[in-house]
């Protein structure tokens, strides 16, 4: 069945990405298709338009010569004499001073399909299917500084899908103690835990889900932060609120040399795990960012458990461009301790001699064999606007991690983002993003 | 005519004999000259901050322009950079506390570690652009010589970097008379050039000097418009310079936090 199915789907799992990467691309690439590779190793578009064809005058007025890089000497020839500059005063006073009310904003929208074959209501059934995709965000922000001390700050943002109605996704105060101490007060979005793609140390993940107080305290070099936080799900009124209704989070930032710790933990004593805590450390070594994250349980009425750890890297090329981060999760929590999960993406900005981008992220459950395989290719044809071609593939038996009735038990965070995320055996993905802001 | 013979002789001689003074000068004490050149662009006994402009030219593109702020502690390997334009990228910040940077995201409202290699705000310039010079510690001489670059008199030095936590493997510098930098040539491993770096004027402030502007070719990026190579370049001009000192407090998580959008 698996064969048969898979065999009559081929053609079209093949062929038709590629015909659509074609059809769709084709104006770009007809407008690039003579770019070629100089001796040099730069890039050479030849027949492109003729926008900026000669020197261009940069804002301070000096012109920038138009033309490869020999042309840098000639800006030797009769260069301006060095100068002395007076020294100005603090620009501190640019963010801290007295600032009239900003208002800006940004419109974030997506739109596209994903198409492929997927598995059915029980092992061994697979489902051809096709599923648009689409959202609009619009978001209306304001920013206020009164004085030194003080700022107000709101953003106000609609969503779809959803029901397009307008709420503040942020509207918090700021109160600056002494230049020293931070103390923000309202609803806002907090993030700690520095993981990429398994998300699980944020302990303030969905602290936006009501009203938080944060204080931040310099100590001796170590940065302490503290929150206070009453989530819309806790049901706290002005009747019923007392210190234990509330959620209390505390964050300390330790700089070791060439390394640095942090340590977080958070309390609610209402929920089923009311105690959890973060440790962090992270540190460089031969040009390679290093991490470990571990989580801890802490209950009432039993002892303290593990919840899990990570442990990551990040790794750069310059040229050519190349990054490769991955991570590797353990699920403490799991009974059989054998959830192990890992996930390593590898990309490119720029492939030579093309407009692409291209990534790819591998994702795998050690403790059934499944995972996903997504590849993607973008570009930006137009200002604003980028498209991403991608070929999502997932492996494994049906009720495992990643292959559930079309839907994963659990998700990176790449795929929590992604609006067309959909688990398909094999499909392709078609997005067209635009990003504004005014 | 014997005598003229000898005249003639005796006049060779002398030039033959002088030939090696001429045009020729002592090599310095490269790795001093790095030091020296190194100790005129870092701010080592104050604190620095200005406003950059940082102009991407792409080849057949629209040019885009980014505003940014800088605070640098360069004692403590410190700087905090905010952008202010793009209103795309408004709020944006990078946070280099000693070998850790951190790029914030006001959109999310979170810390992700980054690499000081990473291009910055996808310019042609490198974070590690925007970090105190340390010619002398982070490279190895390889050679020099003697060079004119237009008007300047210039020595010019291969380096190799001696660690991997560099930008670039190797490097060729230009050094006028002056001891400042006036063009660098980025090289990979390989030998391949990968980016030009001019910097015709400087601007003295106190009694250290930073570039008026700096222009930085990709030489690895570009388009033939009209049937010439035109390469991707990134202007950077600085602004509005002050050494004025800075609160401690600056360089945190926190303060990035606070003066983001």
């Amino acid at each position: 069945m698996t064969f048969s199915l898979f065999r009559s789907f081929r053609t079209f799992a093949v062929f038709f990405p590629l015909l659509f990467l074609i059809a769709v691309a084709s104006p770009r690439l007809a407008a690039a298709d003579s770019t070629v590779q100089a001796s040099d190793g730069s890039s050479a578009s030849a027949g492109a338009d003729a926008a900026g064809t000669s020197g261009s005058i940069a804002e301070d007025g000096s012109t920038i010569p138009a033309d490869d890089s020999s042309s840098v000497d000639q800006l030797f020839t009769a260069p301006q004499a060095d100068t002395v500059t007076k020294e100005g005063g603090s620009l501190l006073g640019k963010f801290d001073d007295h600032q009239p009310i900003t208002v800006t904003g940004s419109l974030q929208a997506m739109g596209g399909a994903v198409v492929g074959v997927s598995d059915g209501p029980t092992a061994g059934t697979y489902q051809f299917g096709m599923k648009p995709g689409m959202s609009i965000t619009p978001s209306i922000t304001f920013d206020a500084r009164p004085d030194r001390t003080f700022r107000i700050h709101g953003t106000a943002t609609a969503k779809y899908p959803g029901d397009f109605a307008v709420g503040f996704s942020e509207l918090f105060f700021d109160y600056t103690v002494k230049d020293s101490t931070y103390v923000r007060v309202g609803k806002q979005l907090i993030g700690w835990g520095i993981t990429r793609l398994f998300d699980v140390g944020d302990l303030m993940s969905d602290s936006d889900d009501g009203v938080a107080a944060k204080v931040y305290v310099p100590v001796d070099g170590i940065g302490i932060t503290s929150v206070v936080l009453v989530k819309t799900s806790y049901g706290i009124t002005s009747d019923n609120v007392d210190f234990k209704s509330l959620g209390y989070g505390l964050q300390g930032d330790v700089p070791l040399g060439r390394s640095e710790m942090l340590f977080s933990g958070f309390y609610h004593d209402a929920d089923s795990t009311p105690g959890k805590a973060t440790a962090t450390y992270k540190t460089s070594m031969l040009g390679v960012d290093l991490f470990a994250e571990g989580i801890g349980n802490f209950y009432k009425t039993k002892e303290p458990s593990f919840s899990g750890a990570v442990a990551g890297f990040y790794w750069e090329k310059i040229e050519p461009s190349l990054k490769i981060y991955g991570e590797y999760y353990f699920n403490g929590e799991d009974s059989s301790g054998t959830d192990h999960r890992a996930s390593i993406v590898v990309g490119t900005n720029n492939i030579p001699g093309t407009p692409f981008k291209a990534a790819i992220q591998w994702t795998h459950a050690f403790m059934d064999n499944s995972g996903s395989v997504v590849p993607v290719l973008s570009f930006s044809p137009w200002p604003h606007v980028s498209m991403q071609y991608g070929l999502p593939v997932r492996y494994g038996a049906w009720g495992s991690y990643y292959v559930v009735n079309g839907s994963p038990i659990v998700q990176t965070t790449a795929e929590k983002n992604n609006a067309l995320s959909w688990a398909q055996r094999i499909g392709f993905m078609f997005r067209l993003t635009l990003n504004v802001g005014f | 005519m014997k005598r003229i013979f000898f005249y003639a002789l005796l006049l060779a001689l002398v030039v033959i004999g002088s030939a090696p003074y001429v045009g020729a000068e002592d090599a310095p004490d490269f790795k001093a000259m790095l030091k020296t050149v190194d100790g005129l662009v870092s701010f080592m006994d104050t604190d620095f901050s200005a406003e950059y402009a940082i102009v991407l030219d792409k080849p057949g593109e629209s040019r885009s322009v980014t505003d940014a702020v800088m605070f640098r502690r360069d004692k403590d390997e410190k700087y905090l950079i905010l952008i202010l334009e793009p209103t795309s990228d408004k709020g944006k910040g990078y946070l280099k506390i000693g070998q850790s940077l951190w790029l914030y995201d006001p959109l999310s409202r979170r810390f992700t570690f980054t690499s000081s290699k990473e291009r910055f705000q996808n310019s042609n310039a490198r974070n590690s652009d925007f970090t105190r010079s340390n010619f002398a510690g982070d490279y190895d001489i390889v050679s020099g010589h003697r060079e004119a670059l237009g008007r300047f008199n210039c020595w010019v030095i291969d380096l190799k970097a001696n660690n991997d936590g560099v930008s670039f493997p190797k490097t060729k510098i230009w050094v006028s008379d002056d001891n400042l930098v006036r063009k660098t040539e980025d090289y990979s491993l390989s030998g391949q050039l990968m980016r030009t770096t001019a910097i015709p004027t400087y601007q003295k402030v106190g009694n250290r000097f930073l570039p008026v502007t700096m222009l930085i070719v990709d030489n690895l990026r570009g388009k033939t418009i009209n049937g010439k190579l035109e390469n991707e370049r990134t202007q950077i001009t600085i602004t509005k310079p002050s050494l004025s000192t800075l609160p401690d407090s600056i360089f945190t998580q926190a303060y990035l936090e606070k003066v983001s959008k």
